[in-house]
């Protein structure tokens, strides 16, 4: 096994034209990490996949792919999924397997017999002959997949994995990247989905207009938003506001009383606001603590408002 | 080199192993040989013309009249070698009384007026004068490229030098041996087999014609399939898959030989095909037909030519077809190119019928046109160096084609939505490989 990260981008840079879609980016994933690339759409999420893939140059910067300048020179030891899967309809999955796994240096005997098995684990035994364009779209994304990891590669890229798949197969493939990170695999997806992110990475990168908003575990990105009280009671906002750790107060009237969404300060913890509280009298009715998730660091470190809905498929 | 034979393999019996191709192959030889056959077939289906001779020129039995008469019921007389003879038929009420050619002609088109063009109604050959001043009008309900004028032309001025010859005393005898006594040219070349030039030396050139033309066909046939393969990747998203798997130099010339060996295949089988029929026919022109194809290195040559032919115009259509979303912007883009590929079709014709001239040899030397006119210049015996040259210019157009359809095929393949062409050809141009 080699030394060093399997992947680390100094200060990379793409344009296109005058405009900076990714801009001065920087990372570094260790082996047998999960990592999360975050964004919203448009960030410039495949675009840096395709420059670690080798697919795009950058305009200025570096890369390192599993020790190789980008992914031209590793391509055997890399299994990439793209966002748009793709195979040959008129082949079956054992056939597109066979096919795209002896190009990645398997021999096809074995190509297919690593096929079977993972095609058999995801319920996909009965179709292994099936031609591709008479499969469902949920089952043909599954074969993708599966021709993605029949070399067993070193590094497994995964542009947007999750999308368009139905919550068990979503599940399902939460799994397998577990298993494949267990394995010793390092698995880099990008997603704008955040709970995934949340459930499965070591490490996320938020990018968003092209430029790095954060690098770090999921806690220290959920550690970046605020803490949320809702207070309930005949409750003066004056005296909300004035409590340790209070930014922000919006308050909406209810029958006998109002109710108050009070944003803490990053860092706050929500008890300690809530001891003021009471010790100073405050006539609450009823009170709920919110710790923030990743979907609220996501929407405030990419600019954007915390109280906007969460994104479809959440 | 590994990953290109993969892919080779992939694109050959993926389109191997269809119904179609199978189909093809068994019809192919079946459709030569009824394109070949048809127009012959189909001549002999058309119904004897029929024709009426008015002689008034008033010389009896001795006059052109009775002459063609004759002629025509010897039963040699027709349009084309394989069409009916015509026939003699009696003139119709009311056209045998005309005295003048003037007043044939107003009665044969009162005639023709009432008749169906499709019923075969009778052609008139109004003849007058004298035989040193013979006027002869053809008269037929339609105008047609080709009719039995020339054959009466050549019987009448048969007719006419007889009794010009009668006229100035001579027997029949001395008319007979004046008429026997044609030069006949023979040709001789240090080329021919026997020095004397015969119809089989002259196969090759036809065997170099016949396979130009099924080289342009087949190439132009293989960079379409090259085409509808790229834009079928692309729309179903395969190509990104492919790129991060393989060097794109490696799918491209992949995709292209694999195509190529298909083509081989139906050669392959075609030749076999020849060879059986070859031995099977007594010896004669169609033996010796065949029997040019598959010597003199012709089939060789051939194989060279669609070899380099597939690699440039496949890798060109691949290049144009990875910047195409769907098969019908594919299809635009291919109308032009194929257009221009009718420009080789026209230079295999004209390079048949002069292909020592300038032009030809030029254009031969000229890498587009080189796999199609090559192989007419080599059959007429062109030199080394000339041959030598062309192969070497289109080695290296089809190298720089192939590095240009390689840019172009790694930026098409990754670009999405509708995007300037020139744009993508500049960035293209600037990406690596």
């Amino acid at each position: 096994m080699a030394h060093g990260p399997a992947l680390e981008l100094a200060d990379v840079t793409r344009r296109f034209g005058d405009r900076a879609v990714v801009d001065r980016l920087s990372f570094r994933v260790e082996r047998g990490a999960v990592f999360g690339f975050l964004g919203p759409n448009g960030a410039g999420k495949t675009t840096t996949l395709r420059m670690v893939l080798g697919l795009v140059a950058p305009t200025s910067g570096r890369l390192h792919v599993l020790g190789a300048a980008d992914g031209r020179g590793v391509r055997d030891r890399i299994g990439f999924l793209p966002e748009e899967r793709g195979l040959h309809p008129r082949m079956t999955p054992l056939q597109a397997a066979a096919f795209l796994g002896a190009l990645k240096g398997v021999p096809a005997r074995a190509a297919r017999e690593r096929a079977r098995t993972l095609l058999e684990g995801l319920g996909l035994g009965a179709s292994l002959n099936t031609q591709l364009r008479r499969l469902s779209k949920g089952m043909a994304q599954q074969v993708a997949l599966v021709c993605t990891l029949v070399h067993d590669p070193e590094l497994l890229i995964l542009d947007e994995p999750f999308s368009g798949l139905d919550p068990v197969h979503q599940q399902g493939l939460e799994a397998l990247i577990r298993e494949r990170a267990s394995a010793g695999a390092t698995v880099v997806f990008s997603t704008h989905v955040m709970s995934h992110a949340e459930r499965l990475c070591d490490q996320v990168v938020l990018l968003a207009k092209g430029r790095k908003v954060f690098d770090g575990s999921v806690q220290e990105a959920r550690s970046r938003a605020p803490s949320r009280l809702t207070l309930e009671g005949d409750l003066a906002p004056e005296a909300i506001s004035a409590l340790p750790g209070v930014a922000e107060v919006v308050v909406s009237d209810l029958p006998g009383g109002r109710r108050l969404e009070v944003w803490l300060t990053p860092g706050m913890e929500a008890h300690q606001t809530l001891s003021a509280a009471f010790r100073a009298g405050l006539p609450i009715r009823r009170f709920e603590s919110r710790e923030p998730g990743l979907h609220e660091a996501f929407l405030l470190l990419t600019g954007n408002r915390a109280d906007l809905p969460e994104v479809a498929g959440a | 080199m590994r990953r290109l034979l993969i892919i080779l393999r992939r694109e050959y019996l993926a389109y191997l192993l269809t119904p179609g191709f199978l189909i093809t192959l068994v019809a192919l030889p079946l459709v030569l040989f009824a394109s070949a056959s048809l127009p012959s077939i189909l001549s002999r289906q058309a119904p004897a013309p029929k024709v009426v001779v008015l002689d008034l020129t008033g010389l009896g039995p001795e006059g052109p009249g009775p002459h063609l008469e004759a002629q025509i019921r010897k039963g040699q007389t027709r349009n084309l070698p394989q069409e009916r003879a015509a026939v003699l038929v009696p003139a119709p009420d009311g056209i045998a009384g005309a005295r003048t050619p003037e007043e044939a002609g107003q009665r044969i088109q009162d005639f023709y007026r009432g008749q169906n063009p499709d019923g075969n109604p009778p052609a008139f050959l109004v003849l007058a004068g004298k035989a040193d001043a013979l006027d002869a009008r053809l008269w037929t309900v339609r105008a047609r490229l080709i009719d039995l004028s020339g054959e009466l032309e050549r019987e009448l001025s048969d007719w006419s030098r007889d009794a010009r010859m009668r006229a100035l005393g001579l027997d029949t005898k001395q008319i007979d041996a004046i008429n026997r006594s044609g030069v006949d040219i023979s040709t001789y070349s240090p080329g021919s087999q026997t020095g004397r030039v015969t119809l089989t030396d002259r196969l090759p050139h036809l065997a170099a014609l016949g396979v130009s033309y099924l080289l342009v066909s087949l190439i132009l046939a293989g960079a379409g399939m090259v085409l509808t393969s790229v834009v079928e990747e692309k729309s179903s998203r395969v190509i990104e898959v492919l790129v991060t798997s393989a060097h794109p130099a490696e799918l491209l010339v992949g995709k292209v030989l694999g195509l190529l060996c298909l083509f081989l295949t139906v050669i392959g089988a075609l030749a076999g095909a020849g060879i059986l029929v070859a031995g099977q026919l007594p010896a004669g022109i169609a033996r010796d037909a065949v029997n040019a194809i598959f010597s003199g290195g012709l089939l060789g040559w051939a194989v060279l030519f669609l070899a380099s032919g597939f690699l440039l115009y496949g890798s060109i259509f691949a290049g144009l077809a990875a910047f195409c979303e769907t098969p019908r912007e594919a299809q635009s883009l291919a109308t032009p190119l194929s257009l221009f590929m009718l420009i080789p079709l026209f230079l295999v014709i004209s390079g048949f019928q002069a292909p020592e001239s300038p032009v030809i040899r030029i254009a031969a030397l000229f890498p587009p046109f080189t796999p199609f006119l090559m192989l007419l210049r080599i059959a007429d015996g062109a030199p080394a160096w000339e041959v030598a040259t062309g192969i070497a210019l289109m080695a290296a157009t089809t190298a720089g084609a192939i590095w240009i359809g390689v840019q172009a095929y790694r930026t098409g393949a990754l670009t999405q939505g509708s995007s300037s062409l020139w744009a993508i050809f500049r960035r293209s141009l600037a990406r690596r490989a």
